[in-house]
């Protein structure tokens, strides 16, 4: 399929590793230039940015803390200034915030809220203006299954995420810019020691209608196509990826 | 039908606007007691009041400060100090919002959109809680608008959003103390929603081409907090005459 990718320019948040690596060597492979960010491991970054060259992507590796408007500002700078334009925003940056809602920490929601929902708002805020102008952009956001699941810290966040998707979805279609979701279940990433929550259930696929977990490259070909022009319809939506896990 | 709302004590939040205090009224009507709140109404808060009052119910009213959670558990604890419990929380976040583009929209107004929104809700969850968990029953129900579901003013969408979220969460982590959680979403509410530059404004080409009335909109929340709704948790009912479907 010609994605009509090649050329374009993608901005993709998290981009060390699982989802936002595999994102970014993705649309390497389909000839786009990236513009990628992380708030922690540059090294991490680095070999993503190599990976991606490799495939003969033009590449720019920042690091960013999404939570700060000036270093986003700065990192869309770098952006404009090598390639002049960003076609694609992919937010894939995410920070879990876990609990009981009466026990909940409100110093560790306030930073889970800042990334997973304030980010967005500054992310958007520098990408619109320039794809409304050319008429034409895609907005993708990793949302995830939490909120099918019931898990309140994630669930809320990301079904906050999902509404304002749609808000940016109305308001800019009339622009030839789409806003959708991705919500992948069940997908082998790695994480970080300690990181698995007792909060979270145990993934269990046998039950799933294709009883294996998915692959980070399955959830980033969907991100693919949803960028692409042939996806230039669909706006609004949540797409699982999660092996028939649950229907929406 | 027989609800079991009789001496059940309740809190509805924003009783100012026509949702609120219509919701109010009908959980009067239905014999329970109430707490009314509102973030800074004071007349209209006093008026609902006052016409609850009158059908023999027990009423204590107050306002709080949104973006406090000790102003929120003073307001709840007038409540648990007048009645002892709270057995339903009627938390009325649907409001027709002033549409604002996101173009137009400053970061420090959707900031404060979303603690308006998304973490004073929170708050006022976390206050009625712990009485729920300790009498093993309770029923918590966010009202909200259509902007989670069909988009419009960027900051309000994600409120909405957020809250169906929130409320899963909750049926999740609650279910096990008989307490259910619970989103009904409203659109073309009479006196909410039909004025001029409301964005949930009946239109012709809705299944319903007319408002929603009081005792249409507020049913939902008595059913949803009735004995008989006890095994109905997580969900999102909308009540909006078709605006949109899930």
């Amino acid at each position: 399929m010609d994605t009509g990718l090649k050329g374009k320019v993608v901005l993709i948040t998290g981009a060390t590793r699982n989802h936002g690596k595999a994102t970014a060597l993705a649309f390497a492979a389909e000839g786009a230039n990236l513009l990628i960010c992380t708030r922690k491991s540059m090294d991490l970054l680095r070999e993503t940015a190599r990976l991606a060259t490799d495939r003969g992507s033009k590449v720019i590796a920042k690091q960013c803390d999404v939570t700060d408007e000036g270093q986003v500002n700065d990192l869309l700078q770098s952006g404009l200034s090598e390639f002049g334009r960003i076609d694609v925003l992919i937010n894939n940056a995410g920070w879990r915030v876990h609990g009981d809602v009466i026990k909940l920490d409100m110093e560790e929601w306030q930073a889970a809220l800042d990334v997973n929902v304030h980010a967005l708002f500054r992310t958007c805020k520098a990408v619109i203006p320039g794809m409304a102008e050319r008429r034409w952009g895609r907005i993708i956001n990793y949302t995830g299954n939490s909120f099918m699941r019931g898990i309140l810290g994630p669930g809320t966040l990301k079904m906050a995420t999902l509404g304002f998707t749609r808000a940016i979805a109305q308001e800019y279609g009339e622009h030839n810019i789409t806003a959708n979701c991705i919500a992948p279940w069940a997908i082998t990433v790695e994480r970080n020691a300690g990181h698995v929550s007792s909060a979270i259930p145990a993934v269990r696929v046998e039950g799933q209608a294709i009883p294996r977990r998915g692959t980070i490259e399955e959830c980033a070909s969907l991100a693919v196509f949803l960028a692409s022009d042939k996806a230039g319809y669909i706006t609004g939506q949540n797409y699982a990826v999660n092996g028939g896990a649950y229907f929406l | 039908m027989e609800t079991d709302l009789k001496g059940k004590n309740v809190l509805v939040t924003e009783v100012g606007n026509p949702l609120g205090r219509s919701t109010a009224l009908a959980f009067a009507h239905e014999g329970a007691n109430l707490v009314l709140g509102s973030l800074d109404d004071s007349d209209s808060l006093g008026a609902a009041q006052q016409e609850t009052a009158a059908l023999g119910i027990k009423v204590v009213a107050g306002i709080y400060i949104a973006a406090s959670e000790d102003s929120i558990k003073q307001f709840v604890q007038r409540g648990l100090d007048e009645f002892n419990h709270i057995d339903i929380l009627v938390n009325n976040m649907a409001w027709s919002a002033a549409q604002q583009t996101f173009a137009a929209m400053s970061f420090d107004k959707w900031q404060r959109a979303i603690h308006l929104g998304l973490t004073r809700s929170l708050f006022m969850c976390r206050a009625v809680l712990p009485g729920m968990i300790e009498r093993s029953w309770g029923r918590l129900i966010q009202c909200i608008g259509l902007e989670g579901f069909v988009g419009g003013d960027p900051a309000t969408s994600a409120v909405y959003g957020g809250l169906i979220g929130l409320t899963r969460g909750m049926a999740t982590q609650y279910g096990k103390y008989r307490i259910t959680a619970n989103c009904i979403g409203y659109g073309g509410v009479d006196g909410l929603d039909n004025f001029p530059g409301a964005y949930s404004v009946s239109r012709l080409n809705d299944p319903l081409t007319r408002c929603g009335t009081g005792q249409e909109t507020s049913s939902a929340a008595i059913y949803l907090a009735s004995e008989d709704a006890g095994y109905i948790t997580g969900q999102c009912y909308l009540v909006n005459g078709g605006k949109c479907f899930l």
